[in-house]
């Protein structure tokens, strides 16, 4: 598996020679399994033996190209950022943007043990306690990100979050209707302003560790950005992310859990507001999904999984259309 | 659609032998690939069902079309995105293309709707 050449192939020796400056002596790699090959990032679990105690580390490594890419020390840097803010998160290891030394841009963190696969978090007995308190422990986590000062963390791009879609949509060549109709209605109707703060920008069930304690760590901070909060409020509670169960945080929790423990600046939020983010959410994954096919169709990465996701993107259609009829 | 030349199996016959082929491999893929195999069965359901009805579906599409004064998807699109459609007609342009969204459903998603009705 890891032994194979190639771009998708990960070498024990170079690992090591990474690991070995950054724990300050001989680094022992034992076994490297591969755990998700995403658009823009392959992701391998590691286990070393740095002096005499063994650790269990996640490598995750860049694809050439994809969204999200170049970035692992602003990723770090994020990591570091919220970890000190009380945000649970890996800690990181090693981290390099040069591809250089694995062949593409790095960032490697401890592991920590619990579930991520979504339906699994919905359904599991064992993770029980962890969902009674979910909803609540997200609007937790998420007002301690939100309160982080922008000013400690590295340069965030600050994107208009309804231009960023339509260029994403401009970008692969498709023509929408549907997305048409939704991002009209957006800009008809725009939100309420907030001061900006770190988004995480992906913030939902499937990028949470969960363990029968609750959420143990949030990852993926590759989208992050500098913007109006509830951004992450409206992601973390859109219909794609609740995988087909009915309850609206994360097909977990409810909204009120959420909010109560939820204290952003500049008031509280209304359910208005939260509709406009779910709107703008919905959206954009299904102008997400298309950029996915986009990256199979261009010959970037082959994937029959990115080219299905062209397809699904007309759930998405049909969300927004949904709610823009509700709501005109 | 289907004409004489190219005979039987059709296209459709030919996706469908392959999706059950793929159906057949069940445990004999490696737990890495299985995740794969089911989305690879999946793609090759919606090309079936797509082929099923894309005669029809394409005929309505172009109905709805012609009843917006539209030529296609592309320039519909950009009148929406240049705000030059009339408010008045709103929710005609909103349920004609509703009802495209839900013939792609058909192919695409067929359970979709009645998941989102379900409150899902």
């Amino acid at each position: 598996m890891t032994t194979d050449a190639g771009p998708e192939s990960l070498d024990p020796e170079r690992v090591a020679s990474i690991l070995s400056p950054v724990l300050g002596g001989a680094v022992e790699v034992a076994e490297t399994r591969r755990l998700s090959a995403g658009a823009s990032r392959l992701s391998w679990s590691v286990d070393i033996r740095a002096g005499a105690a063994p650790r269990r580390l996640v490598l995750q490594r860049e694809r050439g190209k994809g969204l999200g890419r170049g970035k692992m020390l602003r990723e770090a840097a994020l990591l570091r950022a919220a970890a000190a803010a009380g945000v649970p998160v890996p800690a990181v290891v090693a981290a390099d943007d040069d591809p250089a030394a694995l062949g593409g841009a790095y960032l490697v963190t401890e592991r920590i043990e619990g579930e991520t696969i979504p339906r699994r978090i919905l359904r599991d007995p064992a993770l029980a306690r962890a969902r009674a308190g979910f909803a609540a422990q997200c609007g937790r986590i998420l007002s301690r990100i939100h309160a982080i000062p922008l000013g400690c963390l590295p340069d965030l791009p600050r994107p208009d979050p309804i231009d960023a879609i339509a260029e994403m949509l401009d970008n692969t060549g498709q023509s929408r209707p549907a997305f048409e109709i939704g991002l009209a209605w957006l800009r008809e109707h725009p939100p309420r302003q907030r001061p900006a703060t770190l988004v995480h920008g992906d913030f939902r069930n499937g990028n949470f560790v969960v363990g029968p304690d609750g959420i143990r760590a949030v990852l993926d901070w590759e989208l992050a950005y500098a913007g109006n909060p509830m951004q992450d409020l409206g992601w973390l509670c859109a219909r794609p992310w609740r995988w087909g169960a009915s309850p609206p945080v994360g097909g977990i929790g409810r909204i009120d859990e959420l909010l109560a423990a939820y204290s952003p600046a500049g008031g509280p939020v209304s359910a208005g507001e939260l509709f406009w983010w779910k709107l703008l959410s919905s959206l954009r994954w299904g102008v997400i999904c298309l950029e996915q096919a986009r990256v199979h169709l261009s010959g970037e990465q082959r994937s029959v999984e990115l080219a299905v996701l062209g397809r699904l993107s007309s759930e998405m259609e049909y969300d927004v259309l949904r709610m823009v009829r509700d709501a005109w | 659609m289907r004409g004489e030349l190219f005979g039987s199996p059709t296209a459709a016959q030919l996706i469908e032998a392959v999706r059950e082929f793929l159906e057949s491999l069940g445990d004999d893929i490696p737990r890495d690939r299985a995740f794969h195999l089911r989305v690879a069965i999946n793609a090759l359901r919606v090309a079936e069902r797509e082929l099923a009805i894309s005669r029809e579906a394409e005929a309505g599409h172009r109905q709805r079309m012609a009843a917006l004064g539209a030529s296609d998807d592309t320039d519909l699109a950009r009148t929406i995105r240049a705000g030059q459609f009339p408010p008045d007609r709103r929710d005609e342009i909103l349920a004609s293309v509703l009802a495209d969204v839900e013939a792609r459903l058909q192919a695409n998603s067929p359970d979709y709707i009645g998941r989102y009705d379900a409150g899902e």
